[in-house]
């Protein structure tokens, strides 16, 4: 039994202990973005030489939104010799297909991939696809995306950096106003982009490819193995195989496109154990190439093992709320006594507990949005809801690393009406 | 007691929600972020959407009369000085329309935009708030800009400041102590007008894969022909004199191309870099630091548009020539 209440007291400490180190990481981020130089995207060079880009969208059943990114994509400003479309017609049952088709024949720069075998998932998808690009820099667009007309040449003219493997830009809803979901989901998105993946950039750090609206050099691609069609998380898993292999990922925060956030508690839910699955099964085939690569600075090595485990997080603090419930009841909760304790629950009550809050509260502030940061409170609902869902992914990752079991790809559900891309 | 403390604690955590609860109700501030889908980028972008504006009201420039007015972004009235008469110095309040070849009067004033469809000669110490010129636009000393100016051809006596962008179709000639912040024209150079010695086809090597590295712990040797792209990931990266390099370049230190030195692509640098004398980078340069152009060196070629875009500052000697586009977050000089 002693034995037991120290492995539980032990739990608690090591709780504590990774909280404070990601309140820490959370304060460095928010006070690097509000005082300090900010590094520069190159977005801002004009070159009469562009490199040859292919935009690829994978799509299951998108006769909603098809129309939509195709419309946009093709006003694009990139030199049309220069641009290749590749909407790809991943299994769908719907009039996707018809769609795809009927832009092929009106524009010569969509070449739409029709799949109806092989492996379904957007990794496979993008494998095949890549066969057929001819561009020398692989751009992806999720279906429900609205591209802005000079967002192609913004994210591929990163690649001039020769350092640069994929580029990553920013994601906005478009649907903000639908409900309270999609409200706190687009305060969340700009604390992750306005704020953590500027300050990463900033710090030369890891920023994130994210697997939308963002490109990566095909022969990098093809040269390292194509997509692992097992991963759920594949722009994770690029991510951390470029760094690991001495790349970059570059993020262009002036790159923004929007996207449809789900409007369904039900459909985040699926989401968000999605990526949790997927970019848990990169902690486990990263974590030990991350700490070897001779690439990686130590502080490198620190963002990229803090940012691997960020889906483990939620798992940990369900287990030390399991833990401190235990040990109160087993009256075993003195485990640092008098004064000390005060100021640390006072301090991290204060400060620790509040550092994503000051993250997305800073994203507000820096986008100018002065209203919607009241809603912020509201974003502790989330973190239970998410936690119960990344607690799950986080298992099935394990059951996938053990068992070698091949994931299905779970497509989001999408909520927009109308078929055109204006907004 | 009980009873007291719990509805203080649900009170004072309903406060925590309450701002947010009125923020759902009123709906405020629900809107997603805006992002300009039709946004495209444009050196000349001041001119051409001042132009368009113009030409949406009058179709030839030459009918305006001497008065006007026009709906542009408001009620703005003309003022088109007769073409026999040199213009005095003065305060110029309304926009002003020079049909004629002109020379303006030192320490004038214009305090709207200024439009000539011939060539202008701006007298030492004019300020400007914006100017198109159809033709050649020759700037003496200490004229300042404080917006835009847009002309066949930029002429800068020394000491001029040129706003927020100067533009021009064919040659942008910056003097001594000149200030900018974004210029855009095929040839843009310090000094004097001459020949263009810079050709495209002075070098001719093929592009190094994009996965073909130099060893960044060896050093860059006086002299020699590296066909490969270099990251020199700590440090300082010097490109010794007459070094020739095929590929890009990106250091996280200062880099130095040195005398007569040459990259063939790009240069990418998280600080200053320095392009010493007579050296040539045909790409675009990119820092996150100052860049520093010496006498004779030159950014680009001809034919062809490439950028030189810093965060913290652009410094050009004399004779140092790129072709394309500058921009800078900080101040660019000539020295």
């Amino acid at each position: 039994m002693v034995g037991i209440i120290w492995i539980l007291k032990l739990y608690f400490i090591f709780t504590v202990v990774v909280m404070v180190i990601y309140g820490i990481r959370h304060y460095i981020f928010t006070y690097n973005r509000l005082y300090y130089p900010q590094r520069k995207y190159c977005q801002d060079i004009l070159d009469t030489d562009v490199f040859s880009v292919s935009v690829v969208i994978p799509m299951h059943n998108e006769e909603a939104v098809a129309e939509g990114v195709l419309q946009a994509l093709l006003r694009s400003d990139y030199p049309k010799d220069k641009l290749e479309i590749i909407p790809i017609n991943d299994f769908s049952e719907d009039k996707t297909q018809e769609i795809l088709d009927k832009y092929a024949q009106t524009d010569k720069r969509v070449h739409p991939l029709h799949r109806f075998e092989g492996d379904r998932g957007k990794p496979a998808a993008l494998n095949e696809a890549m066969k057929l690009a001819k561009g020398e820099i692989i751009i992806v667009f999720d279906a429900d995306y609205i591209p802005a007309r000079d967002l192609v040449r913004k994210l591929s003219i990163g690649f001039l950096d020769p350092q640069v493997g994929a580029v990553m830009g920013r994601v906005v809803p478009v649907n903000t106003s639908k409900n309270i979901l999609t409200r706190l989901l687009d305060l969340e998105r700009s604390g992750g982009y306005q704020v953590d993946q500027q300050a990463r950039y900033n710090m030369d750090l890891l920023p994130q490819y994210g697997g939308t609206v963002g490109g990566f050099r095909k022969a990098l691609l093809m040269d390292t193995g194509s997509f692992n069609i097992r991963v759920l998380a594949e722009d994770t898993e690029l991510t951390y195989r470029l760094f690991c292999r001495g790349w970059k990922v570059s993020y262009a925060n002036s790159a923004e496109c929007y996207e449809e956030a789900p409007e369904s508690w039900e459909v985040r839910a699926r989401q968000i154990q999605r990526w949790s699955r997927g970019h848990n099964q990169c902690m486990w085939r990263y974590f030990v190439p991350v700490l070897k690569s001779t690439y990686l600075n130590f502080w490198e090595k620190l963002d990229g093992m803090l940012l691997l485990c960020i889906y483990m997080m939620p798992v940990i603090l369900l287990l030390g709320l399991i833990d401190s419930l235990l040990l109160f009841f087993m009256d075993e909760m003195h485990i640092i006594a008098g004064w000390l304790f005060l100021i640390f629950l006072g301090a991290y009550n204060t400060f620790g507990n509040f550092a994503p809050f000051f993250e997305i509260g800073t994203a507000c502030f820096l986008d100018g949005a002065r209203q919607r940061v009241f809603l912020l409170p509201y974003i502790a609902f989330n973190f239970y809801f998410y936690m119960w869902f990344i607690t799950k992914g986080f298992f099935q990752s394990i059951l996938d690393l053990i068992t070698h079991r091949k994931a299905t790809w779970q497509k989001t559900a999408r909520f927009r009406q109308e078929k055109g891309g204006t907004v | 007691m009980l009873i007291i403390c719990l509805a203080l604690f649900i009170v004072m955590l309903f406060f925590a929600f309450l701002p947010g609860w009125i923020e759902i109700k009123r709906k405020k501030d629900d809107k997603s972020m805006h992002i300009n889908n039709n946004y495209v980028k444009d050196p000349e972008y001041f001119a051409k959407s001042f132009k368009k504006l113009l030409l949406k009201r009058v179709k030839d420039l030459r009918a305006i009369e001497d008065g006007q007015e026009l709906e542009l972004s408001k009620g703005e009235i003309i003022n088109c000085p007769p073409q026999n008469i040199e213009p005095a110095s003065g305060s110029y309040k309304h926009i002003t329309l020079f049909k004629q070849a002109v020379s303006i009067m030192p320490h004038s004033q214009f305090l709207k935009e200024m439009v000539c469809l011939k060539q202008v000669q701006v007298g030492q110490g004019t300020l400007l708030r914006a100017g198109l010129c159809k033709e050649g636009c020759y700037l003496a000393n200490q004229v300042q800009v404080i917006r835009w100016l847009d002309a066949k051809k930029i002429v800068a006596g020394e000491n001029c400041d040129l706003g927020i962008s100067a533009t021009a179709k064919e040659m942008l000639l910056l003097g001594k102590g000149c200030h900018f912040t974004r210029l855009y024209a095929p040839i843009i150079k310090v000094g004097v007008d001459g020949v263009e010695t810079v050709q495209a086809t002075d070098l001719s090597f093929p592009k190094p894969a994009y996965n073909a590295f130099w060893d960044d712990s060896k050093d860059i040797e006086e002299g020699k022909l590296y066909e490969v792209n270099i990251v020199k990931r700590h440090g300082d990266l010097v490109v010794k004199p007459g070094a020739i390099v095929t590929g890009s370049i990106k250091g996280y230190g200062k880099i130095t191309i040195a005398n007569q030195a040459t990259v063939l692509g790009n240069v990418f640098g998280r600080k200053d870099v320095i392009i010493e004398a007579g050296a040539r980078v045909w790409g675009d340069v990119f820092s996150n630091g100052m860049v520093e152009m010496w006498p004779d060196s030159s950014i680009g070629q001809i034919g062809k548009c490439k950028s030189l875009v810093t965060r913290d500052g652009i410094k050009l000697h004399q004779n140092s020539r790129i072709y394309g586009y500058v921009s800078t977050d900080g101040e660019g000089i000539v020295l």
